[in-house]
């Protein structure tokens, strides 16, 4: 239950990630001008939840401790993981072609974006997680 | 439980007797708790043992089968085991926080996270003990969080 809660909240981070990308892919390699067809938003809704799906590869809160190699190649492993996942998907739904090096280009910096935008969420999430447990125990000394 | 108190001559040894039908959890915490001077812990160093607060110790820390109590600058060697120290230790400052760390609630300055969803404990003497992913949850619940 507490895997399906974190892929899920993980899978709204990655969708707004992946639409904010494609508002900006779009224009810059197929123009302003350019219509879309409603499918690519189920085509984005599919890839984020493929992402998500993923990260059953990272140990969650309270799960068996790894160790800091370990969870570097896990984070490796994820990273591969979805640019596979992307890479495969968006040439299946023809967003780019490997012919157009500037739209690989595009799709790579795209997949750097969205990852570091989740990891820098997840990061600052932790942070307030920190910040409530100094004032918890401030509280209680 | 009835209480009974005995005068003795200047000569004879101070003792207590336990009178009871089996030993309870309850009746082993209290004997413990004697064997341990009155809610001190017994520590070792050099071959000496010393009498300390609880309070007094930031964390334990198991490490080759032996387990150490780091207090603000001295180390104490202390025979029990981990698991026997958090069910004599209060409960509501001791936690675990690793599989080999025992952490005083009031002896930390602050937590900050660290790498893989850890967290990393700033404590009152300048000393950092990593909080591990599996025991963050339990911490967070024991702040109530």
């Amino acid at each position: 239950m507490k895997r399906l809660e974190s892929m899920f909240i993980l899978f709204e981070k990655v969708t707004v990630g992946v639409v904010f990308v494609t508002a900006v892919y779009i224009p810059v390699f197929y123009g302003w001008e350019t219509e879309i067809y409603a499918n690519i938003l189920w085509q984005i809704l599919f890839l984020s939840a493929v992402c998500a799906l993923g990260s059953m590869i990272l140990p969650l809160e309270g799960e068996k401790e790894v160790s800091r190699i370990s969870m570097f190649v896990r984070i490796i492993l994820y990273y591969v993981y979805i640019n596979v996942v992307v890479l495969g998907l968006g040439l299946f739904y023809e967003w780019f072609t490997f012919r157009n090096g500037w739209q690989v280009l595009g799709m790579e910096l795209a997949i750097t974006f969205v990852y570091g935008m989740v990891a820098f969420i997840s990061y600052r999430s932790q942070c307030r997680e920190a910040k409530r447990m100094n004032q918890k125990l401030k509280e209680i000394q | 439980m009835k209480v009974t108190i005995l005068d003795i001559g200047p000569d004879e040894e101070e003792e207590i007797i336990f009178k009871c039908r089996a030993l309870d959890d309850d009746m082993v915490k209290i004997i413990n708790r004697f064997k341990q001077g009155g809610g001190k812990l017994t520590v070792y160093k050099n071959s000496e043992m010393f009498f300390i607060e609880p309070g007094e110790v930031f964390y334990f820390e198991s490490v080759d089968q032996k387990v150490f109590a780091y207090c603000k600058s001295e180390v104490y060697q202390v025979k029990n085991k981990l698991y026997e120290l958090l069910d004599e230790l209060p409960g509501w400052t001791f936690v675990r926080i690793s599989k080999s760390a025992i952490l005083n609630l009031n002896k930390i300055k602050s937590l900050v996270p660290a790498f893989s969803g850890r967290y990393e404990a700033l404590l009152k003497n300048g000393e950092k003990v990593i909080i591990s992913r599996q025991y963050v949850g339990a911490l967070k619940e024991r702040l109530g969080i």
